[in-house]
């Protein structure tokens, strides 16, 4: 991995300015509580100017965006230049993010549009990466892991994407505009791989929640 | 029998749904009822859980993201 797709030099990282970085060093990862207003108020206050709140919002985010980033390419260089990206897009726009909560969502879909552009820029298939650590899994977990790995590998390369694009939150519409497809064809494609998937499992009698 | 229809119809739509990806909103009773979609529903979520099973992001990519992306959102000057 890492290796397989023309990366885009064109793009630029943008290092027009910092926020205080002790101030960022001990914020853990990951989702957690926002406070000050929630988003809203932190949306108002990084359009203000105020650097703090705009690394709230991305402290807030960046676990959840580096995650879908991460499963929808399988490449970290590439994860992590959606995640800025993502970002940058979103700073760039965000006096029009939607009120009320609608924050999360909006970021998502645009780290979604953003992944799966980017995979659209590689040339060839993009192969779906079916290795995942196995550390600290039970014996029941790590079986049933093993089933759906089979299941998996047993399906085609369109098929596993078209089950990871799902997997990750993509909507139809999303993939068919990124393709340029009908999202009903989309629709028929996830619906066909993943009864394919889900007879495999059941065949090798695992894949049980 | 139209109860059954009804059932089966709704049924129908939540696999449909399920399969495709889409959103199952308000389908919960059925869900928690039903003998083939519950489980159906149980073994799509672990499929997706695995697939989304990432990496922790590098030490340091909060800081880099934030350096980089500050200025454009926060500069008000430069905002049209």
């Amino acid at each position: 991995m890492g290796e397989r797709g023309p990366q885009k030099p064109g793009r630029q990282m943008g290092c027009m300015g910092a926020p205080d970085p002790s101030a960022l060093s001990a914020a853990p990862l990951g989702p957690r509580m926002v406070h000050d207003g929630g988003h809203d108020g932190l949306v108002a206050r990084a359009l203000g100017a105020d650097e703090a709140a705009w690394a709230e919002i991305v402290a807030h985010h960046l676990e959840e965006v580096w995650s879908s980033s991460w499963a929808l390419l399988g490449d970290a260089p590439a994860a992590e230049r959606i995640v800025e990206d993502t970002f940058r897009t979103v700073g760039e726009r965000l006096s029009e993010v939607p009120p009320d909560g609608r924050l999360r969502p909006w970021i998502l879909a645009t780290c979604r549009r953003l992944a799966l552009e980017e995979r659209g820029s590689w040339a060839g298939d993009v192969p779906v990466d079916l290795t995942r650590p196995a550390c600290g899994l039970d014996e029941g977990r790590w079986v049933r892991r093993a089933d759906l790995e089979r299941a998996l590998a047993a399906l085609g390369e369109d098929e596993r994407e078209a089950i990871l694009l799902a997997a990750a939150g993509c909507t139809a519409e999303e993939v068919a505009g990124a393709r340029g497809v009908p999202a009903a064809t989309v629709r028929a494609g996830r619906a066909s791989a993943r009864a394919k998937l889900l007879l495999l499992l059941d065949s090798s009698g695992g894949g049980g929640g | 029998m139209s109860e059954l229809r009804e059932l089966l119809e709704r049924h129908d739509r939540v696999m449909r749904l399920l399969l495709e990806g889409e959103p199952v909103l308000g389908q919960e009773p059925h869900l928690a009822g039903c003998p083939v979609c519950g489980p159906t529903a149980a073994k799509l979520a672990e499929v997706a859980r695995w697939l989304l099973e990432a990496p922790r992001p590098r030490p340091g990519l909060l800081r880099d993201v934030v350096e980089r992306t500050a200025a454009r959102c926060c500069s008000a000057e430069e905002r049209p």
